[in-house]
Order: structure tokens, then sequence, then C-alpha cells
């Protein structure tokens, strides 16, 4: 790009700038309202965030004073106990956290590349099984066979049991996120630029890979937020199909410590003092907020990340009708 | 064409890939013994949660069962709020297990029996089980009986269910109150008042939302019931009987002056409030491990005579898969660990010299034991650092009385829970399973009614004489009566054949 281009540019966004703003002129809001918006949203937000913090202060409050005082905001005495016993005593959940992070990193990209070209081959007017194969992917949508059948269908057929395959392959094709990416690429994906492409010679791969994807970033970002969330905070297929110990995601250890102290807690008069003993030997509660927090902070990095692309794809306008 | 032949080589790398991970479980190779036994290797469901250690001690475990009996044992442990859920999945679907954990209040022994999940066993009892079937207490067999058969080994340890009211010692101590002496609820009353008068930061009588008022009564299928000491067997609606109203009406009069925390039918035990009497489910020396969670000392005093019931009696039990292929070698694990010290300290513990260490009675201690029946010549003292990497709900692997004691537990802590056992009355109901199947709609919508009413009415924080006739009424709605005759009509059957 030249100089004299570049300055060209440069001249037309400020042109746009002050378009913009003289039409804000037109829709600025009275500034008492202003005022009354930003009180409302920092509450709301503020409601939001206040509860994570507490998590956090709780996490490094000393567990003594804990059980002393109760939860404060500002505990008596501050203590690194809880992050220290994850790190030293808590080998399993160091090793639980990689086992989660490897679970949604190879589930998303799985998931992305299964849902993706199925969503796309049902959006392409050209499919010849078109129809067949959306009823193939609207029945599982209305029914399930249910806990035993998927049960006996993971252990006895496809010999899953206690592999990391049964973390990842249950999330990953969901009819949902196919009709959705399938909406999104009939809407987003003009007909006429497939057909340029393929006069260009493209193959369908290349022409999947290098066209549509790029193009339809935005929708693949939404159902790759879905499937990152989805896996990072699936702990029922752990609970269901793995036994061993070195496959265990970190929210299945979590829900059953919780599980675990809910039940004891509930179930009190029918364990008697084994109960007691019982809950003695589960983490105390600062070790739980720990975890709680360890266990959020990536995810709360990946909605930044994703949302980049939402942002991305919606400048792309490329066919002119 | 080239495209082509690359997507096929994709497809049958990742279908070669998939295949190596499914086969990978299969194609295992018999192993024997010394004996030359081949060695049998047995999946056992139990719950708790898993500890570091677990593989470690399983080691130990699996070269010492290989040689005495040939067995390998596979141990799969499901955390307390899990296990339930995961054991019907489990049984349901047909699954590979041989043993599990089973009792009254989870994975449940009574229904799992009826539906036939699980093993008679009372030939192998006879048989390869012979030595531990005469060491367990009679009536912990008897409870295992569902319809005339066994098909659970209990883990002995206490029988029966033993409300109990407990003091905060300090408290007793500064004013000298003679705990020994109160039992019912009514006994308690000046001695809350004089809490409440001098002690203004304590809660006399701190309740929380598990509590269930003392209950004189085998709560068959709550709310319905036998009352203790009731030979005539006449089942009853607990909210119906004088003894229950009384209890709530006396309740309701302790909320109201004052006693009880305000917040009883919502809370939770939060232990930094100060109380002074509450309320707790125990056993020989329970207090030891009360006070070792609260922090500071406590005394207790029962509430009633302990009552045997199915549902206490059933407290632990171990069963076998009606499907296992070795059912032989699961009754003689079973009766190894119930009988073998060496084992069953191991499962317990863990391993001599790095979870625990012998140590050896004082000569007071000696003295003690020497006339006492399941004493030992050793206590264990748990390593400090490593005990939290093996802590195991002891009574889930097998009977309590053959293993030694804690250094800070009494020396004839299992022979004081014989005599305790020993102690406990039969309630008239015990031995009677109700069959809930003809009236299961009905039950089904009990709980509902019982969560709406029956925390604020034990814990008195609503009045009884509104609230019962409300509570009795939406039972109605569901059918109580149905329920009450079809027990009535079973339990009198039960009595003729009996």
């Amino acid at each position: 790009m030249s100089f004299a281009e570049r300055r060209k540019e440069r001249a037309k966004e400020k042109q746009l700038q002050k378009l913009e703003e003289q039409q804000c002129e037109w829709n600025k809001i009275k500034k008492p309202t202003n005022v009354l918006f930003n009180i409302i949203l920092s509450v709301l937000s503020l409601l939001c965030v206040i509860p994570f913090i507490f998590v956090i202060i709780i996490s490094f409050t000393d567990e003594q004073s804990l059980t002393m005082n109760g939860y404060r905001f500002i505990p008596e005495k501050w203590s690194l106990y809880a992050y220290e016993y994850i790190v030293s005593a808590g080998q399993n959940i160091l090793k639980s956290y990689g086992v989660t992070i490897l679970v949604t990193v190879v589930g998303t990209l799985l998931g992305l590349l299964l849902i993706g070209t199925y969503a796309y081959a049902l959006s392409r007017k050209t499919y010849a099984f078109r129809s067949f194969f959306t009823k193939v992917i609207t029945v599982p949508m209305l029914f399930s066979g249910g806990m035993i059948a998927n049960y006996l269908v993971m252990t006895k057929v496809l010999m899953l049991k206690n592999s990391v395959w049964a973390l990842i392959l249950p999330l990953c094709m969901n009819s949902f996120n196919v009709i959705v990416l399938r909406t999104f690429f009939k809407t987003s994906i003009p007909d006429a630029v497939v057909e340029s492409a393929k006069i260009d010679g493209a193959s369908e791969w290349k022409l999947f890979f290098k066209i549509v994807i790029p193009m339809a970033m935005p929708g693949l970002a939404t159902i790759g937020l879905f499937l990152t969330l989805g896996y990072w905070n699936d702990w029922f297929n752990a609970l269901m199909y793995i036994d061993d110990k070195s496959w265990v995601p970190l929210q299945f250890l979590m829900i059953q410590i919780q599980n675990s102290i809910d039940w004891l807690a509930s179930n009190k008069s029918m364990m008697g003092v084994e109960g007691i003993q019982a809950a003695a030997n589960l983490p105390k509660e600062t070790i739980k907020m720990a975890i709680v927090v360890i266990s959020t902070l990536p995810i709360i990095f990946a909605y930044p990340f994703f949302q980049r692309y939402f942002v991305n794809g919606l400048t792309v306008g490329a066919v002119k009708e | 064409m080239k495209f082509k032949y690359a997507k096929r080589v994709v497809a049958l790398g990742m279908a070669a890939m998939l295949s190596a991970g499914m086969l990978a479980g299969c194609g295992k190779k018999a192993e024997t013994n010394e004996k030359g036994e081949e060695i049998v290797e047995l999946t056992w469901y139990q719950v708790g949660d898993s500890q570091s250690d677990d593989e470690l001690v399983l080691e130990e475990v699996n070269k010492y069962i290989a040689e005495e009996i040939g067995v390998k044992l596979n141990v799969i442990k499901v955390g307390w709020g899990d296990y339930n859920q995961k054991m019907q999945v489990v049984i349901n679907t047909g699954d590979q297990w041989d043993m599990c954990f089973t009792c009254s209040w989870t994975n449940d022994y009574l229904q799992n029996a009826q539906k036939g999940a699980f093993l008679e066993l009372d030939d192998l009892l006879q048989n390869e089980g012979k030595e531990m079937y005469d060491s367990i207490d009679p009536r912990f067999w008897e409870a295992a009986k569902v319809g005339g058969k066994t098909y659970g080994v209990p883990s002995e340890k206490e029988i029966g269910s033993c409300p109990m009211w407990v003091f905060t010692k300090e408290y007793v101590d500064k004013y000298d109150i003679p705990y020994e002496d109160l039992h019912t609820l009514e006994d308690l009353e000046p001695y809350l008042q004089l809490i409440k008068e001098n002690e203004p930061d304590v809660v006399p009588m701190y309740l929380t939302k598990d509590y269930t008022a003392p209950t004189y009564m085998d709560k068959i299928q709550d709310p319905i019931g036998i009352e203790y000491g009731d030979d005539s067997l006449t089942v009853k609606n607990v909210f119906e009987t004088d003894r229950m109203m009384e209890t709530l009406h006396t309740m309701r009069k302790y909320y109201e002056a004052g006693y009880i925390n305000k917040d009883a039918a919502t809370a939770s035990d939060d232990k930094s409030v100060k109380r002074f009497v509450t309320k707790g489910d125990g056993q020989p020396y329970a207090e030891l491990i009360w006070g070792k969670d609260l922090g500071y000392e406590v005394v207790a005093t029962q509430i009633m005579d302990t009552q045997i019931t199915n549902g206490s009696a059933r407290g632990a039990l171990t069963a076998i898969n009606k499907n296992s292929e070795h059912p032989e070698k699961a009754m003689e694990l079973i009766n190894l660990i119930n009988t073998d010290e060496y084992l069953r300290n191991l499962l317990n513990y863990g391993i001599e010299g790095t979870h625990w260490e012998k140590v050896e009675l004082t000569e007071e201690e000696k003295q003690e034991a020497s006339d006492k029946p399941y004493t030992y010549d050793f206590k264990v003292k748990l390593n400090e650092e490593k005990k939290k990497d093996y802590s195991v709900p002891y009574y889930v692997q097998g009977g309590l009385f053959n293993t030694y004691v804690l250094d800070n537990e009494p020396v004839d802590k299992w022979a004081e829970f014989k005599e305790f056992n020993d102690a406990s009355q039969e309630a008239p109901s015990f031995g009677f399973d109700f069959n809930l199947e003809p009236v299961s709609t009905q039950v089904a919508g009990f709980r509902n009614v019982l969560d709406e009413f029956g925390k604020s009415l034990y814990t008195g924080s609503v009045d009884p004489d509104e609230y019962v006739p409300q509570l009795l009424k939406k039972l109605e709605a569901t059918g109580v009566q149905d329920v009450i005759d079809e027990m009535q009509k079973q339990i009198d059957e039960w009595k003729t054949n009996k």
C-alpha cells in the first residue's frame, strides 16, 4: 500500500468518525438519564462480580478464622494455605486440571470440525441427501435414549469406559449446534461466493477451508464458545464413564466434593457419627474456594478470545447484488 | 483423485486410532500365585471419596490376598453424593461387578435385594463364610434377611440408632448441670432457661434444618410406622400420635421462649455459633468424635433406650452380584477381611510404617483390656503427615470389631460397642420389610408434604395446632390411608407367619 493511499484511507476514516459523532448528537440521551443508567448498570455488574471476588477472598482466608468468624470480606487473618495445598498435596487436582484442559482443547477442535462440516453440507442446496441428513440430526434433538441406553452403548458397544474419548465424544456432536450453524452458513455465505470460487477451480475442501471458514468465523466462534464452555463444565460423563482416577476432570472432582458435603449434611441423622468423620476427611472450605478460583480463571479468558472473531466476521461484505 | 486417496488414508488412520484404544482393554493373560491357583480379579464398588494412596494400599492388599486365596481386587470408589445414582446405573445395565457396598441409607439394600440384583448368600455363608458367620452377632444376620434369604454380609458396628443430647462441657461444668439425668425433651427445660438468663451470647438449644424432634417410633415409611413398645403392631401416622404432638408443643414452647435459634428451620450447622445443647445421633464414645469436630469438649446423654430397627441394623452390608463369575471367591474374600487381623487393619488404616505405627498398650490399659472381648495388644498411631492420603470410612470394607483402636481412643472401644449392642432392644417392627409396590404412587407424594411442613414443625418455628391439621389434610390428599392400610395388612401377615 502506498503512502498516498494510506493517507486517503485515514482521511476517509476521519470523515466517518465525524459523521458518527453528528449522528450521536441526535441519539444522545439526557444527562440525568445517562447517570441513572450508568448507576443501574454498575450495580448490576457489581452484583455479578462481587460473589466471585468474595470467593477469591475466602480462598485466601485462614481456615481457623473462617470457622471462628464465618465469611468476611476482610478476614482476620490471610493465608496461602489453600493454594499451597493444591500445589503440594493435591496432585490429583493438578492432574485433573490437565485433563480438563486437554479435553476442552481437543474436544472443541474436533467438535468444530465435525459440526462445521456437517452443517456446511446441510447448508448447500446442491447436496443430494440434504433432507435425509437433516432428519438424522433432528431426531436426537427431540428424543433421547436415556441414561441407561447411553451407558450401554458407551461401555458395551464402543468400549469407551475409562477412556478419555468418553469425555470428548459424547459432547462433540450436538444437533442444536448443527442447526444453528447450518442456518448461519445459509444466511451468511452467499451462493455467489461459492460459485465463483468453484469457477476459479477450488476443490470442495479448499472451498470449505479457505473461503467458507474465514467468512463464517463469527458463527464458528459462537459454536466454539458453546463447546468450550460445555467441555469445561462437564462432569456428568466423568461420573458415568470414568472410574480411573487418572482421567478425572476438575469439575467432576469439585462436584464430587460438593455432592459429598451436601449429602452428608442432609443425611446426618442416618449417618450419625460416621457422617461427621466422613465430612472431616473432605477438603476444607478454603480449599474448595481455591479450586473454584483456579477452575474459573481460564474460562474467563475464553470470552475475550472468542469475542475477537465476533467483531471480525461482521465486516465481511463480499457480494454485490 | 488425489484428494480421494488422501481422504481414505485419513479415515483409515482415525479408525485405527479408535480401535487401538478399544483393544487395549481386552486380552488379559491369566496369572497364578505361588500355590498355582489362578488369580481372579474381583471388582468392588465402595462408597467414599477416593484417596491419593488408594493404589499403594491396594497393591499391598493384592499381594497378600493373591497368596492367601488367589484373588486380586479392583476397588472403585464413588463419592458419597453420587454413589446411589452410579450404582443404579451399574446394576441396571448389568455392568461387570462382583461386590458392592449397600445399606439402608444409600444404594438401598432392601430394594436391590427385592428386585434380585444381589446373590443369595445362605449356602456360601455355611461354607466359604462359615468362620465369619459364626463371629457376627446373629441379630445382624436376622436384619440382613429379606423374605427369609440373606443377600448381604453385615459389617459389625453399632446395631441400634441412638439419639442423644450433646452438651457443651464448658457450661455443664460452669453451672454444675446433672446432664446424665436428662433424657426427654421436657427434662431440658430448667437448664435451657438457666442458660438463656445467664449466657446472653449462647444459643441454649441449637438446631439446624436436618433436625428431627425425638421420635418414639420406627418410621418404616416416613411418616408412617410402628411406635416403639407397641406390641400390638398398629400402623400409625407419626403426626397423629399423642407423643409426637406433645413433643411438637414443647418444641413450640421452647421456640417462643427464645431457647432455640430463630433460623433453625433453614440453618445448616455453623460451628462458630456457641451452643449449650444440640441433638446428635450417637454411639459409644461418640462425644470424642463430636468434640474433635467442634473443637471443644462435649458430653452426651441418651434421649431414649436404643432401639434396633431394620434401618439401623442394615447400616452397612457387602453384597455379591447375582451375575458374578466368582461368587465363592468373593465370599472367601469377605470372610478373610472379617477374620484376618492383618488384612483388616491394612484396609482400614493403610500400610504399617507408612500410614500408621503400632503403639504398645500401657500397663494400665493392658489391665483394663485383659478380660474384655475385641481388645488387641496394640493401638494405632496415625502418621500425621500421611494420614490424609489414606482415610476411609471403616465400615464400608468390613466389621469394625477386628480393627485396632486409635491411640486417642479407649482400649475397650469395641467391647463397649458390643455391650451397647447387647443392651439395645429390638423394636416391635424389627424384621418386617414393607413392600411399597402396591402404594408407590401414594408414597411418592409424601416427600413434598414432609419437606413443606417437617422442618418448621420439628424446630417449633410454627404452631403445631395450626399446621399439623394442615399437614394431615395434605397427607390425606396424597392417600396416606391407603398406605397405612396396606402396611397394616402386610404386617399382620408377617406377624402370623413369624
